[in-house]
């Protein structure tokens, strides 16, 4: 079971995200990421846009990149963040955002 | 404010990622586009300039600005003899979410011809992304007498952000996966 707590829940581009993932009963190590989920009336995908790996104790510091497109709600298709803690099958999502 | 770029000043990776799509960007046959100023955005604004290359340009001028959706299509699943590489081509589809249009003054002895346009504050930014886009067509047309119109077209890219991979548990449920310098 994975918990996953965030300093800030809306980020700009090219700042820092802090947080910490609490894994009690995991063994492999854990992967944090920001992930990007582009819906359209085609169906929906999620791309991967940076990743970090939790210290020891579980904290965090993911780099939202500079280029990061800010979360867009179109009429059709909406572009829209969320940051996402695995390790082996377990995994939690947190949902982000990130300000233009 | 957003960083704008034209197609052809983007890297290697983003040119050949963008090259599946249809972003619009070439001159007409008397005259191209150049932009002063695009700010991609709700709220925003485009300030350009009409050239003209070959005189004479005559014939009505008007210029429009269009902000365009635009989502990947998967090739539909279907039987297997129609699973061929061509039926994997990625298809584009688009549908004009905003557009205005502005009459210029003919380019009749004149180099140029300045139009501005100001976005509405609830369009969305520019963005290039892997499956979805919204971007801006700013076109303008010449009516001429004989023959199809004169039209130049420039497509000013905001945020670009074509190559992010895939991750390990990528959702992918439907989607598998020479204009001049201004």
């Amino acid at each position: 079971m994975l918990e996953l707590a965030l300093s800030q829940a809306r980020a700009t581009a090219g700042t820092v995200v802090h947080g910490c993932v609490h894994a009690p009963d995991v063994t492999v190590p854990v992967v944090v990421e920001l992930v990007r989920l582009e819906r359209s009336p085609a169906g929906s995908a999620s791309y991967r846009v940076a990743s970090a790996e939790p210290a020891d104790d579980g904290t965090f510091a993911l780099v939202v990149p500079e280029d990061t497109p800010p979360d867009v709600e179109g009429r059709d298709c909406s572009l829209h963040y969320s940051l996402r803690a695995f390790a082996g099958p377990h995994e939690v999502r947190e949902a982000f955002s990130v300000a233009p | 404010m957003i960083r704008t770029s034209l197609p052809e000043q983007l890297d290697l990776a983003e040119r050949a990622a963008l090259s599946e799509r249809f972003v619009a960007s070439f001159s007409g046959r008397r005259m191209h586009l150049e932009l002063a100023h695009a700010d991609l955005c709700g709220g925003g604004r485009i300030e350009g300039r009409v050239h003209v290359d070959r005189a004479p340009a005559p014939g009505r001028l008007v210029a429009s600005v269009r902000c365009v959706e635009s989502w990947r299509v998967t090739p539909r699943p279907g039987r297997w003899i129609l699973q061929s590489r061509g039926n994997q081509i990625p298809l584009w589809r688009h549908s004009v979410w905003f557009e205005e249009h502005a009459e210029l003054e003919p380019l009749d002895g004149a180099h140029w011809r300045a139009f501005a346009f100001a976005l509405p504050d609830w369009l969305p930014p520019a963005v290039e992304a892997r499956s979805i886009a919204w971007r801006y067509e700013v076109e303008v047309r010449r009516s001429v007498r004989l023959g199809p119109d004169d039209r130049a077209v420039v497509t000013p890219l905001g945020y670009v952000d074509v190559t992010s991979f895939a991750g390990a548990r990528a959702d992918r449920r439907a989607i598998r996966t020479s204009t001049r310098k201004s």
